[in-house]
């Protein structure tokens, strides 16, 4: 019996119009170009260097490169390429900005847990406390 | 309107513990909780509703010290989260207890600084003995409660190869958001620096590990005291977001202190001026102000490894702290690489 392909996943996407918004940035359309190993930003008459690093990775950007892609820029600045393009989470120093937190399933910590009592890396009374305290966090609901 | 979304609110100069790293300029000689030119909580409501006023201000990390030393600190955050502000109590957990607790408001996000999974080794780091126990305590509390909880492994020395194992024990907590520092530099630690920062071998290993546990937990770590790409290469981490200074950008956190004076930011002691007597707006456009961002090291400038342009000398506030200039580079790229340029202490690290 033929089994139901589940649908595909749709990968998060940028919506880069909110952004700009929220960043008080213009969107505009333009286009990767890569010359001499570097990349660019061609922006009607202007080319603006795009830096590559950890933000902004050569890969990403390899895959970009002679389309026309939306971008949202501030004055000189670059803020998104294209309409996956990562965001770059604002960090400070010691304090995370709210869209850091995450989800994190109950049975991940379970066993990342157990995995450190197990290698010895805390001690058995640690691990259990925490056990302890989980437990009566999920009977109380 | 400044475009501004964040500050950091140090509400006490006073701390329990005695990190051995601690980068507050006022490690040796602080302010008590109650001392004369504190912030009531009324003054700290109407600096943040005046700076609300000059700016886009969204989220305050309050702060000290150890925040949690103030009696009055759930209406602190209460009256902030009444502002429509997003808070974030950034503590060691200590005196942190049931009863305390149910006062925050359930909005209350928390972060706890954790510098080991092993009780030993966490207090030797912290200063403290007991500090790991009451952190665990702390953080069972706030997570049982449903409050978000960010961990945060500060690394040195002593700690650094282990940081996969306390990130991992910070995520059984109930942790919800991680983040990865290097200690930072000051004038008072630059001298015991040699036994203190981490080399770059114990950076790159840690960073590994930060890697190796997001990657398998699938999370992401945040990475915000920054480290110059010239002391290590960053761009083989893809689970690692690493922050930079925002050098007086959107993304500057400008601090106020717990008698209502503004600095750049936490690591910094310059004072930019009082928020009693002058609006966020006039301190944060004064030339002082703009002429602290200023500077880029001139070794820097010609820099061309990945994230140059992000980087720029790394930590300006570390760098004025130690050399008391911002023309130079964060000094621990000179601990790391240039060690003998190093002042070295005679007698063994402050404890």
């Amino acid at each position: 019996m033929a089994t139901k392909k589940p649908a595909r996943k749709a990968a998060p996407s940028l919506d880069v119009k909110a952004l700009s918004a929220e960043l008080g940035a213009t969107v505009k359309e333009g286009k990767v170009v890569q010359t001499r190993g570097a990349y660019y930003l061609q922006l009607g008459a202007k080319k603006l260097p795009i830096p590559v690093g950890t933000a902004v990775r050569a890969a990403d950007l390899a895959k970009l490169v002679g389309q026309s892609v939306p971008v949202a820029v501030a004055g000189s600045s670059i803020i998104s390429i294209g309409r996956n393009g990562p965001r770059c989470y604002m960090i400070l120093c010691y304090k995370p900005a709210p869209d850091v937190f995450g989800q994190i399933n109950d049975a991940v910590r379970a066993t990342v847990l157990q995995q450190l009592a197990q290698a010895g890396k805390i001690e058995a009374g640690l691990a259990q406390q925490i056990t302890e305290a989980k437990a009566a966090v999920q009977l109380l609901g | 309107m400044l475009s501004f979304e964040q500050i950091v609110l140090e509400v006490t100069e006073a701390c329990p513990n005695a990190c051995l790293h601690c980068y507050n300029y006022w490690r040796d000689d602080r302010a008590p909780v109650r001392s004369s030119g504190t912030l009531t909580r009324n003054e700290i409501r109407a600096i943040i509703r005046s700076i609300k006023a000059d700016s886009r201000l969204k989220h305050v990390g309050i702060s000290g010290g150890e925040p949690l030393l103030r009696r009055d600190l759930p209406g602190i955050a209460s009256d902030l989260i009444d502002e429509g502000l997003g808070v974030l109590v950034i503590t060691s957990g200590a005196s942190l207890t049931e009863a305390v607790l149910s006062r925050f408001p359930r909005e209350t996000a928390f972060e706890m600084t954790l510098f080991s999974s092993d009780a030993a080794l966490h207090d030797r780091v912290a200063g403290r003995t007991g500090a790991f126990a009451r952190l665990v305590k702390a953080a069972l509390l706030v997570t049982g409660r449903g409050h978000p909880l960010a961990i945060s492994v500060v690394a040195n020395r002593l700690n650094a190869q282990r940081t996969g194992d306390a990130l991992r024990l910070g995520l059984a907590l109930g942790g919800n958001a991680f983040l990865f520092n290097r200690m930072n530099l000051t004038r008072a630690m630059l001298p015991h620096a040699g036994e203190l920062a981490p080399t770059a071998e114990q950076l790159s290993v840690a960073l590994d590990q930060a890697e190796e546990f997001a990657r398998e937990c699938r999370t992401t770590v945040s990475v915000s005291v920054p480290i110059p790409p010239c002391v290590v290469d960053l761009t083989r981490y893809r689970h690692l977001f690493f922050g930079w200074c925002a050098r007086g950008g959107v993304d500057s956190y400008y601090t106020v202190g717990y008698n209502g004076l503004l600095r750049p930011c936490n690591h910094s002691s310059q004072i930019l001026g009082d928020l009693r007597t002058h609006s966020f707006r006039e301190l944060v456009r004064s030339r002082r102000t703009r002429s602290f961002w200023r500077p880029v090291p001139s070794e820097c400038k010609q820099c061309e490894l990945p994230d140059a342009h992000l980087c720029r000398g790394g930590c300006p506030a570390a760098a004025d702290e130690c050399y008391g200039t911002r023309l130079r580079r964060d000094p621990v790229v000179d601990v790391i690489l240039r060690p003998a340029a190093v002042p070295v202490a005679r007698k063994g690290p402050p404890s």
